[in-house]
C-alpha cells in the first residue's frame, strides 16, 4: 500500500487564523567580481567586450575567466571580441523577477558570439515578440546597442540590448 | 558487463513513506521530516532504535528559513545521537539522498540507514521563486533581473527549435502526468486536463505557460535502506539498488547546447554501467524521470537514452510512456501532478520505484517484466543530474 | 540568501502550547505517551522514541536557571539601550527547557528558582512574548 501520512494542509484564509511567526531578515551582499570579471566590467564601460583565451583548447571564454574549466589550467591571454553574435535561444517574459506581472513583455536570450564560438552571452534582445514565438529570430545575427559613453558605469547593463543587424 | 567496483554490501529499499504534498502545510519542517520517516519505518517494520545512520536531503536553507537545515531536521528524522549527514544538489537532491544512503551501506559501514528528503516552501515571502534570484551569477546575470522561469523557457525554446517540436506535443506530458496523479494519494495538482487547457493557460515566459509547470509545494518523503543481510531477514521482496550515477556540468550554462543534457547522459551511463544495462529503452520497465516542467520529461528521456535526440515527443504521442505502454514514464504523476517540494520530489520518485516494484502502487501500478526501474532528478542552473536504478 | 520575509507555522502541538499561554496563562509541556517523557520546546514527535506526540500536560510553573548571560549588544553589534539577562530555564521532570529573559533581579545565579510573569490576559496574543520575563521566587 502506498503509505502517505495525514499531514495538515492549510489554505490561504486559514493561514491568517493560525498562529504564525513573522520575521524580516536584514541581509545585504556585496560581491567582489574577481580578477577576470573586474576587467570584463571595466571594458564594458569602455564599450568593448573582452574574453580570455585558453591556448590549450583554443577557446576564447566570454565572460572571461582566469582558468579554463575543461583543461583545468590558467587561461593565457586577453582577447577583444566583436559585440556581434547569433541568437542561440530567445524567450518572451511577461513576469518580473518576483513572479509579478511585468509592465511590458521583455525578450531575453543567449547570443553566441561570432568571435568566441561556443560561448554565449545572456542578455536582452530588442526584437518583436512575434519573431520569438515564430522562432524566426533563432540563428539571426545581432549586434549590441550600447548606452552613451558617459552613461556607462561598468555593468552588464551598459549594453542596452542586442539588436538585429540590418543586412 | 558490470564495472569493477568493490561493493561490500548489496543495498535494498525495504520501506518508503511520504507526507501529503501541498502548497501550505501546518507542520514545521522537523515535523514533516518526522511524518515521512515514521511512515517509512512503519512500512519496513522497523523503529527508531534500528536506524544506524541518517541521510537528510534538503535544498537551500533559505526556503525553510533555517540555517544548517540538515542539523535542524535531524531530530525529526530519527537522527538524535546518530551519524547524520545532509546532502544538497539543488533539485537533484531527492535522488541523491538515496544515493548517499546507498553508499553508507555499500561501503560496509552500516546495515540500516534512513534517507529523508524535506522541503518547506511556504515560509518564504512574498514567493519562494524570489529566492531563486541567488541562483544567478551576481555580476553578469543578476543585473538583468532574471526570473527563474527564464532559464527553463530558454532551454525549452532551444529544444523546440533544434528538433522542431511543437507545444502541443510537449503539453501531452502535462496532461499525462496530471492524470496519472489522480491515483496518487499525496498528490497536490492531479487533474483531468486537455492539451487545449495547457495551450490556453497564462503565458508566463514564452514558450512556458502556467500548466507547463509543476506547482509550488512542500512536504517530505523517505526510504529505508538496508544491507542484503538485513533485507533477507525482514522481507520477501527487497527492492535492490543496482546502479547509481551523478554528474555535474559547469556553471557556464550559456556555453552549453541547451537542447541536450549531456550531464544526464554521463550520470545515466554511470548508473547503467553499474547495473549492467546496455539498452535502457528495452531493459527498463518504467522510469520516474524528473518533470518540473513538461518539456523536461522529454529532455530527460533523451538524456537517459530512452529515446533518440528529438524523438521523445514521438514516444509520448504514441502512448509508449502511458502506464499501460511499453515504457511507462512517471506513473506516479511526477512533479507536474504530485507536486514539487524541491528535495522531497526526487525522493517521492524513489518511493514510487519501491511501491511499483512491490506491486503496492494501487491504480498506478505498471507491469514489471524485466525487473528494472529508474528514478532521476535534476538540479541547479541546468547543471546536475542524479540517477538511481532499482531491480527486483 | 534570505527571502524578503518569512512566515513560519509553529506546528499543530506548539500552537496548543501557545494558546495555553494566551488563554490560560500556563506553560505546558509535550507529553509522549510511549516513553512517558515530558519535553520542551513542544513538537508533534518524540525525538527519543520516534513516536507521534499530540498531548500537552500541565507542569510545575516554577523553573530553575540552568544558565544565563547578560546581553549588551544587538545582532549587528550595536549597544542595546537596555541590556537584559537571557536565561535557559529548566522545569521539574521536563526534558529541555525554555530560553527567556530574567526580570526583577540584579545578580542572577545558576540554580536560582524562577517563575513566569505574564502580560495582562487581554494583551496576550499566543506568543512566548506573552511572558514578560521570569523572576526569582
Amino acid at each position: 500500500m502506498t503509505k502517505v501520512y495525514k499531514s495538515i494542509a492549510v489554505g490561504v484564509e486559514e493561514e491568517k487564523r493560525i498562529i504564525t511567526i513573522y520575521y524580516k531578515p536584514y541581509i545585504r551582499y556585496e560581491f567582489s567580481a574577481g580578477q577576470a570579471l573586474s576587467r570584463y566590467l571595466q571594458e564594458l564601460k569602455n564599450g568593448r567586450i573582452i574574453g580570455r583565451k585558453c591556448n590549450k583548447c583554443n577557446r576564447i571564454l566570454v565572460p572571461p575567466r582566469l582558468y579554463c574549466e575543461q583543461c583545468f589550467r590558467m587561461t593565457d591571454e586577453w582577447v577583444y571580441v566583436r559585440d556581434e553574435g547569433i541568437v542561440n535561444t530567445a524567450v518572451v517574459s511577461y513576469i518580473t523577477q518576483d513572479a509579478r506581472k511585468a509592465e511590458r513583455p521583455e525578450v531575453v536570450g543567449v547570443i553566441e558570439l561570432i568571435d568566441a564560438p561556443g560561448q554565449g552571452i545572456f542578455h536582452r534582445i530588442n526584437v518583436d515578440p512575434k519573431e520569438v514565438v515564430e522562432k524566426t529570430v533563432f540563428g539571426k545575427r545581432v549586434r549590441a546597442v550600447w548606452k552613451k559613453s558617459e552613461e556607462r558605469v561598468g555593468d552588464v547593463n551598459d549594453i542596452l540590448y542586442f539588436e538585429l543587424v540590418k543586412s | 558487463m558490470k564495472t569493477n567496483i568493490n561493493i561490500k554490501n548489496r543495498v535494498a529499499i525495504v520501506g518508503a513513506g511520504m507526507t501529503l504534498f501541498r502548497r501550505r502545510l501546518k507542520e514545521t519542517p522537523q515535523e514533516l521530516a518526522f511524518e515521512a520517516s515514521r511512515v517509512a519505518l512503519d512500512s519496513a517494520g522497523l523503529d527508531v532504535k534500528d536506524v544506524e545512520a541518517v541521510v537528510i536531503g534538503s535544498a537551500p536553507d533559505a526556503f525553510d528559513g533555517f540555517h544548517m537545515k540538515g542539523e535542524h531536521l535531524s531530530d525529526g528524522s530519527m537522527g538524535y545521537m546518530k551519524p547524520v549527514k545532509r546532502v544538497f544538489v539543488g533539485g537533484a537532491t531527492g535522488v541523491f539522498t538515496a544515493i548517499a544512503g546507498w553508499w553508507h551501506i555499500a561501503s560496509g559501514l552500516y546495515d540500516i540507514v534512513l534517507a529523508v528528503a524535506e522541503e518547506k516552501m511556504s515560509n518564504a515571502r512574498p514567493h519562494p521563486q524570489g529566492l531563486f534570484k541567488y541562483i544567478w551569477d551576481p555580476i553578469v546575470e543578476r543585473p538583468l533581473n532574471p526570473n527563474l522561469i527564464w532559464i527553463f523557457a530558454m532551454e525549452m525554446h532551444r529544444y523546440m527549435y533544434k528538433y522542431n517540436i511543437k507545444k502541443e506535443d510537449i503539453a501531452l506530458v502535462s496532461v499525462k502526468n496530471k492524470r496519472n496523479a489522480l491515483d496518487h494519494p499525496a498528490a497536490q495538482a492531479a487533474a483531468n486536463i486537455s492539451v487545449d487547457d495547457v495551450l490556453k493557460s497564462e503565458v508566463l515566459v514564452w514558450p512556458v505557460q502556467r500548466l507547463d509547470i509543476s506547482p509550488v509545494s512542500e512536504g517530505a518523503a523517505a526510504v529505508v535502506l538496508v544491507s542484503e543481510r538485513v533485507a533477507r531477514k525482514i522481507t520477501d521482496s527487497p527492492v535492490w539498488i543496482e546502479g547509481v550515477g551523478w554528474n555535474l556540468d559547469s556553471t557556464h550554462w550559456t556555453s552549453r547546447e541547451l537542447a541536450y543534457p549531456k550531464y544526464l547522459e554521463e550520470a545515466g551511463n554511470m548508473a547503467y554501467r553499474m547495473a549492467g544495462i546496455e539498452n535502457p529503452r528495452k531493459q527498463l520497465d518504467f522510469a520516474e524521470v524528473y518533470d518540473p516542467f513538461d518539456y523536461k520529461e522529454l529532455h530527460h528521456m533523451e538524456g537517459l537514452q530512452i529515446a533518440n535526440k528529438g524523438e521523445a515527443p514521438k514516444l509520448t504521442k504514441e502512448g509508449v510512456t502511458q502506464r499501460d505502454g511499453d515504457l511507462p514514464i512517471c506513473p506516479s504523476g511526477g512533479l507536474l501532478g504530485v507536486g514539487n517540494p524541491i528535495a522531497a520530489a526526487g525522493m517521492m520518485k524513489v518511493c514510487e520505484l519501491f511501491w511499483q516494484h512491490r506491486y503496492e502502487a494501487g491504480k498506478r501500478q505498471v507491469r514489471i517484466k524485466r525487473g528494472y526501474g529508474l528514478a532521476q532528478a535534476w538540479g541547479d542552473l541546468m547543471q546536475v543530474s542524479t540517477v538511481v536504478i532499482t531491480k527486483t | 540568501m534570505e527571502a524578503e520575509s518569512y512566515l513560519y507555522t509553529v506546528g499543530p502541538l506548539a500552537e496548543q502550547f501557545l494558546l495555553s499561554i494566551k488563554n490560560e496563562g500556563k506553560i505546558k509541556a509535550a507529553y509522549c505517551k510511549n516513553c512517558g517523557r515530558l519535553f520542551l520546546p513542544v513538537r508533534s514527535f518524540c525525538t527519543f522514541c520516534g513516536k507521534e506526540v499530540n498531548e500537552l500536560r500541565e507542569i510545575d510553573q516554577e523553573g530553575v536557571v540552568e544558565s544565563f548571560s547578560k546581553v549588551k549588544l544587538d545582532s549587528f553589534g550595536k549597544e542595546l539601550k537596555e541590556p537584559f539577562y537571557l536565561a535557559y530555564i529548566k522545569f521539574r521532570n521536563v526534558e529541555g527547557g525554555l530560553l527567556h529573559k530574567l526580570g526583577e533581579v540584579k545578580e542572577p545565579k545558576i540554580g536560582m528558582k524562577v517563575k513566569p510573569v505574564f502580560k495582562e490576559s487581554k494583551e496576550r496574543i499566543g506568543s512566548l512574548e506573552d511572558i514578560l520575563y521570569f523572576r526569582p521566587i
